[in-house]
């Protein structure tokens, strides 16, 4: 068995300036923040994402300035709006975007895991989302099926350099488990040349081995294997924790003004030296309160919300 | 007997659980917060669980969860709630999308920011796509709902700056411009079905494939409905009104099937 294990600096070191990535998280969850954060203080800029909806890293890296282009289907914070920062960066004309369908960008990464060069798709024909150029060539190109005549749209696969992927557990060699939602990781960690999983925590080969049924991602697909509790934070964590919601009321209320941005971005990402300076900024008390009951599966603060 | 005491978003509730029929399959999302929530996801809600106490089996998919109980939706949307909502199966995402294609989805709830009198929808930006004024949240699945549902069921707010000539973009396929743009591509899915707003219920021509008032709701005017849409409407003489709901419908809704105002008043965390 490898060990695939790495630091949080080393692994985002080996990511160069301009690399195309690809990050795991949906809505209020499961996002890989702490490596995003971390991309941040290492001065990466020039990013390119390849997105479905990970709305908190999109908005965090261009609240920073560091996207420069971003293909996607969606960026929202579900509770709370539209992402200012990525609206703002787009508006300004200092973020490129290529709009899909969520099916459509989704088909893309598909057909990338599958290792087929274009997979036929239906929708957008017909809409301006083929009106509009793509970076590198046709987003689309519309043809004839050999077969029938019908119409369709070839959608060419896409092959992020990196996909960044926070999960729940893994072992060292990198097998990979999630207990609840697990969106397009699969997609995303098929398609990508490279694949990184952040992880709440790293566990025994036998942990792993006792429920191989929740297994996401197989060692084969992971490259390396990153040790980040609340690496997620603020989104939260099935199972670990619950996403920190007034941290994040706090960050889009900042976000609505660049140089409350700018103040947040000093205080919260490039103030703190490391993950563990993040952590003790947070604080062990607040941390505690978000952490999972094991009975309920959600903190016990939030218990009195829900159903 | 007419009541008058319905709220708004309770009487588009009911026009839209008017339309459903028994052993239709629709999908909805869970996303945004306010008046974008309400619309996409708490008024359908709303009209299909109405639907299913008239008797009308309805299937509801919200995202990956197939047919979660509806008045038993989680006050506050963290995935632990959201995974243990009591729902009848966890799709496969890759089934979802299956669905559409497969041409097995009856109703597409969809809103936007922008809709134009084919019915065509905008969720991508004001102004020019490459340099916006105002940015929006992007194509979501409406792209696809909109060219594979069977139909979709548009709900949005009637004001001037939605319902506009020509959208800045077009990221939901209405009728495009007019009668054969759909068909040149040959989508599976049939297009605008219905636009349910806060003042009308709103249909199209079969012919020339222009959006047209069906009813107006009660104590609307023709003057209001045309002062907050800027695009010529047809208006039928007379105007037909869109029948309120009944006290029981409003006593289920505010008893039964949404006394925690999740739904229609987006009362969530």
């Amino acid at each position: 068995m490898a060990d695939k294990v790495r630091s949080l600096q080393e692994v985002v070191a080996s990511i160069p300036d301009g690399a195309n990535l690809t990050f795991g998280g949906f809505a209020a969850y499961f996002t890989p923040l702490a490596l995003v954060r971390e991309l941040i203080r290492q001065g990466k800029r020039e990013l390119e994402m390849t997105s479905v909806a990970e709305c908190w890293v999109a908005d965090y890296l261009a609240g920073a300035g560091r996207i420069r282009r971003v293909r996607f289907s969606n960026f929202m914070f579900e509770g709370l709006g539209r992402c200012q920062n990525f609206a703002r960066g787009v508006e300004r004309g200092e973020i490129e975007v290529e709009d899909y369908s969520h099916f459509a960008i989704t088909s893309r990464l598909v057909a990338a895991g599958l290792g087929v060069p274009f997979l036929p798709i239906k929708p957008m024909a017909g809409t301006d989302l083929m009106r509009t150029r793509g970076f590198e060539a046709e987003k689309a190109r519309p043809f004839a099926c050999p077969f029938t005549g019908e119409p369709v749209l070839l959608v060419p696969a896409a092959r992020p350099d990196v996909a960044v992927l926070h999960v729940a557990r893994a072992d060292r060699d990198g097998n990979s488990q999630l207990f609840g939602y697990t969106a397009v990781v699969e997609e995303q960690a098929r398609a990508a040349q490279r694949v990184i999983v952040t992880t709440e925590e790293v566990v025994e080969d036998t942990v792993i081995r006792a429920q191989p049924e929740l297994t996401v991602l197989p060692s084969f697909l992971v490259d390396a294997v990153v040790e980040v509790p609340f690496g997620a934070h603020p989104t939260g964590m099935y199972r670990y924790y619950d996403p920190h919601f007034e941290f994040m009321r706090d960050y889009y209320a900042a976000s609505r003004d660049p140089a409350a941005f700018r103040a947040h971005l000093e205080e919260w990402v490039l103030g703190p030296a490391d993950h563990w300076a993040y952590l003790r900024k947070v604080g062990l008390r607040r941390l505690l309160a978000l952490r999972s009951d094991p009975g309920l599966g959600i903190a016990r603060m939030h218990a009195r919300t829900a159903t | 007997m007419m009541t008058t005491d319905y709220t708004t978003e309770e009487l588009m509730a009911c026009a839209v659980s008017r339309e459903l029929r028994d052993g239709e399959l629709g999908f909805i999302g869970l996303g945004t917060g306010g008046r974008a929530f309400i619309y996409a996801v708490g008024i359908p809600s709303v009209a299909i669980e109405l639907a299913h106490h008239r008797g009308v089996d309805f299937i509801a998919q919200y995202g990956v969860k197939l047919e979660p109980r509806i008045p038993e939706v989680p006050g506050c949307f963290t995935d632990a709630n959201l995974l243990e909502w009591p729902c009848r199966a966890m799709i496969l995402v890759e089934d979802c999308l299956d669905m559409f294609r497969r041409g097995m989805m009856d109703w597409g709830f969809v809103s936007g920011a922008q809709i134009d009198p084919y019915g065509n929808l905008n969720s991508v930006c004001i102004g020019d796509q490459k340099h916006p004024k105002v940015r929006l949240v992007g194509a979501i699945a409406q792209t696809d709902h909109c060219a594979q549902a069977r139909h979709t069921m548009i709900i949005v707010p009637q004001e001037r700056r939605v319902f506009v000539e020509r959208v800045d973009f077009i990221s939901g396929l209405g009728f495009g411009d007019g009668p054969g743009y759909r068909e040149r591509y040959q989508h599976h899915g049939g297009g605008p079905g219905k636009v349910v707003t806060n003042l009308a219920v709103l249909g199209f021509h079969p012919q020339t494939k222009r959006m047209r008032v069906q009813s107006l709701h009660p104590g609307v005017t023709r003057e209001q409905v045309e002062a907050n849409t800027g695009f010529h409407l047809e208006i039928p003489d007379p105007i037909p009104t869109t029948p309120p709901p009944a006290p029981e419908e409003v006593e289920l809704i505010r008893t039964r099937i949404d006394p925690r105002g999740v739904w229609l008043q987006a009362k969530v965390q």
